[in-house]
């Protein structure tokens, strides 16, 4: 029994309650959720980086030679990306003063988390040779603050898209396809979401077995997920450990993304956006920064290599995928800076480059490499 | 003639505007990007063979041609990386130009109504006297910035300053670094080499094969390796490979160094890694016949059980008075009524009263014995075998001559983002203007780069100088 996966499972649902609270509070106008929304955001991250530092404590606990930083499997890099994502969102509401962002940070950390939760194998594992090295800690620390500036980023780009809606000229045919197609993907979203919680409290109780009230809760939402399953089965979506999730993700995300996209320009919800200078300025800091931080993951990646197989760059898939990245990151920069490009484009390629981002790091590991250790073995 | 020289002129204009083109970079990186994909999809450097089964004929002979197989290395891949360099070179030597002129203008020219119009200008109103008001100011504009000057300008002044001139070359810093990379990674290519060598517990070699061609490679020193030691966790993974390792020089030992996974030996510039490993036996490590093992003796009739270990040979007392048993050979693949059962001892077993009857007892089946139905059965628990199987440890060996110039491009990038990125050429303005009794003053100013950080620097200076005026006016 480890305290940090028990730690880290609680701060799951603080990020979620802190996403509801700043979606409540954009949605509705009110002050006082987004104030309380800051607070525990602020709670989340102090609780994120206990369980990392405890988690780092347990396994120098567990002797044997298991003792290392926590930033060796999928699990460990997923929790420190949502710490990554709240403190850097923290930083940018106090420069900014702005918190619709959290909107679209907030969740990002939340299903980060939720997913390591329990769609990974949340057991300390010694680290296998390759792995001991400091250089591994400075890449999966860089690439990770990357990481999360590009998500980051590419919220803030997403945001700027629904400011700036005026330029897409949707249709009433279109308005109308967007609405029902909406509704379709709420639909599943709902049933997605309602199964990751039935699986969250599932997992809760496993940690703390014999909790009263869990299992009654438990007991309700079976039913529920037990429909969602079948449904699921019923239209042949495959139904792994980690599927629903990243597909639950994937579906709120669309759902936001075309109910928002239906609202009219001038629909209240769009007034306490940002003006969309800043927004778009904010994008361009971010990936700046992400740019840097990807470029000095990419680097200490490959001192690594060369100590560790003797060569510093080898075409691997996941070598290759970063490359990719950095390229596309590469590509924006030149277009903002030498072609002057701003607004809808430069939001375009952010969310492009960070599809690029959770390619080379969900994605990679499909194909065949030396980084496949970094795979799920939950 | 005149004309030639125009049109050849007017060509070679038209080339250099070609390869100084922002529209070029950006094609290429895009379609590095685009085609980096491919060997990501199609693992490279597989054998013939796998290619061929996997994309049959047809496909096979198509990628083949066009180096889909070994693409990163492949002639339009590197074409692409070569346009790069080329663009990189053109661009940066089009634009050194006016960026030097900037960077080494000793007299900054300051167009006041440029800044007047600016919307970011701040503005705030002081009683301080114009001259002492100048002097204070200046002294600290001349804290911050590198240069500060202070011209009259109507009744008053203006206080010109600026700083972060070099900044402007972070960004040829960061593109000469990838050209740096590339020589790096070039000279690496042409004058290195990358080889592996697999070399028995207490064995020397000085040939290696290298990587691609499997040639064999002649090293200028032997490697020994005296011992092979692999340690595992409670789970089974592997946690440290460790080869004792010794370099000799004419038979003469010059380096004696234990070479774990990321800590390599380097010497006269060449690099062992420890990389894999394996045990010489091969797949069957009970090929050799045990030294000792460990037998039980089941009574039937008591149901007790006893251990008892020997040797080859080696007659033993079964308990209770029920003989002598004598393991008299070893089969690494033994059979028993067409079936095979693996390796097995086979012993005779002497009753008290009757004849020596044969015993086969498999080590991988404990329980076989039990079939024969006797007075006593009889089980291997543990057999040793003769030696600890030996290893050999697989040692990836290379040099690289370029990788000095590769750390210095990854610095070089590293410094060039970050002066780039978050680093910028700032000009200020501050107009003092006699305004009734005292003046009003106007802080004003661009950056080349990162306007928002410098309209907060601005509003920062311009609070601090208000402050100051009415602190020195007080």
């Amino acid at each position: 029994m480890h305290y940090n996966t028990l730690i880290l499972s609680v701060v799951t649902f603080i990020y979620g309650l802190a996403a509801v609270l700043y979606l409540f509070s954009w949605v509705f106008h009110k002050e006082a959720p987004g104030k309380l929304a800051t607070w525990v955001t602020l709670l989340a991250c102090i609780g994120n980086a206990a369980g990392i530092a405890l988690r780092w404590y347990e396994s120098y606990q567990l002797g044997g030679g298991y003792g290392h930083a926590p930033l060796s499997n999928i699990y460990e890099s997923l929790t420190f990306f949502s710490l990554t994502i709240g403190v850097l969102y923290l930083g940018i509401e106090r420069r900014y003063g702005n918190r619709v962002i959290g909107v679209f940070a907030l969740p990002l950390a939340f299903f980060a988390l939720a997913y390591a939760s329990f769609g990974t194998n949340d057991q300390i594992q010694p680290l296998i040779p390759a792995l001991k090295s400091n250089w591994l800690i400075a890449h999966v620390i860089s690439c990770f603050i990357g990481y999360a500036a590009f998500a980051v980023g590419s919220g803030a780009g997403l945001l700027y898209l629904l400011k700036d809606k005026g330029t897409f000229n949707i249709s009433t045919l279109g308005r109308r396809l967007l609405w029902v197609l909406s509704i379709l993907i709420w639909v599943l979203a709902a049933g997605a979401l309602l199964f990751i919680v039935y699986a969250l409290f599932f997992h809760f109780q496993t940690k703390m077995s014999g909790l009263p009230g869990l299992s009654m809760v438990l007991a309700g939402l079976k039913p529920l997920a037990g429909l969602y399953i079948k449904i699921y089965r019923w239209v042949g979506l495959p139904l792994g450990a980690a599927f629903p999730n990243v597909f639950a993700t994937f579906l709120v995300v669309c759902g936001v993304i075309c109910a928002l996209f239906y609202l009219d320009a001038d629909s209240a919800v769009f007034k306490l956006l940002p003006e969309l200078n800043i927004v778009d300025e904010l994008t361009h800091q971010l990936i700046m920064f992400g740019f840097l931080l990807l470029t000095v993951g990419i680097i200490t990646g490959s001192v690594w290599a060369n100590s560790a197989w003797g060569r510093y760059w080898g075409w691997d898939p996941k070598e290759t995928w970063s490359f990719i990245t950095w390229l596309i990151y590469a590509a924006l920069l030149h277009f903002r800076m030498m072609r002057g490009w701003r607004g809808k484009r430069i939001a375009v390629l952010s969310i492009v480059g960070f599809a690029a981002v959770l390619f080379t790091y969900f994605g990679v590991n499909l194909l065949p490499g030396l980084h496949s250790y970094g795979a799920m073995k939950g | 003639m005149n004309k030639n020289q125009q049109i050849t002129g007017n060509y070679l204009a038209s080339l250099w505007s070609f390869f100084a083109s922002i529209r070029l970079t950006v094609v290429v990186l895009l379609s590095l990007a685009a085609l980096s994909i491919i060997g990501t999809l199609i693992p490279q450097n597989e054998s013939p063979a796998q290619y061929f089964n996997a994309f049959g004929p047809f496909l096979y002979r198509v990628m083949e041609i066009l180096d889909i197989f070994d693409m990163y290395r492949s002639w339009w891949f590197q074409s692409l990386i070569i346009l790069l360099v080329v663009n990189i070179l053109v661009c940066s030597i089009d634009r050194l130009q006016t960026t030097g002129k900037i960077i080494f203008d000793r007299n900054p020219k300051f167009n006041l109504d440029n800044y007047r119009r600016r919307k970011s200008r701040q503005d705030f109103r002081s009683r301080m006297d114009p001259e002492t008001c100048k002097t204070t100011f200046h002294q600290r504009l001349s804290r911050q910035f590198g240069y500060c000057r202070v011209e009259s300008v109507r009744q008053g002044y203006a206080i010109t300053a600026e700083k972060g001139r070099w900044t402007r070359l972070g960004v040829y810093g960061v593109h000469f670094s990838i050209v740096v990379l590339l020589i790096g990674a070039l000279v690496g290519s042409m004058t290195g080499f990358e080889g592996y060598v697999n070399i028995p517990e207490g064995e020397a070699t000085d040939t290696i094969h290298l990587r691609f061609s499997g040639l064999p490679f002649k090293l200028p020193f032997a490697i020994r390796c005296e011992d092979f030691d692999v340690q595992f966790y409670k789970t089974g993974a592997p946690r440290e490979f460790r080869s004792k390792l010794v370099l000799l020089e004419g038979g003469q030992p010059v380096l004696n160094k234990d070479v774990i996974v990321n800590d390599p030996i380097r010497y006269k510039g060449i690099n062992i890694f420890q990389s894999s490993y394996g045990k010489l036996d091969g797949d069957n490590p009970a090929a050799a016949p045990p030294k000792e093992f460990e037998l039980t003796f089941k009574s039937a009739a008591s149901g007790m059980i006893y251990s008892i270990k020997a040797g080859l040979n080696q007659t033993i007392e079964v308990p209770e008075g029920l003989g002598t048993f004598v393991v008299d050979g070893f089969k690494p693949a033994a059979q028993f009524q067409g079936m095979a059962i693996g390796p097995a001892l086979t012993g005779t077993l002497t009753p008290p009263q009757g004849k020596p009857q044969s015993v086969v007892l498999p080590l991988k089946f404990p329980k076989f014995d039990a079939m024969r139905r006797g007075t006593v059965i009889i089980a291997v628990v543990h057999a040793e075998n003769p030696q600890h199987s030996r290893y050999y440890t697989g040692l990836q060996v290379t040099r690289d001559p370029g990788v000095g110039l590769v750390y210095f491009g990854f610095v070089l990038m590293i410094l060039g983002c970050m002066v780039t990125f978050f680093m910028a050429h700032q000009q200020v303005v501050v107009e003092i203007q006699p305004h009734g009794k005292g003046v009003s003053v106007m802080v004003s100013g661009r950056a080349n780069r990162n306007k928002v950080g410098m309209q907060n620097d601005l509003e920062r200076l311009a609070h601090k100088l208000a402050e100051m005026a009415r602190e020195g006016k007080e």
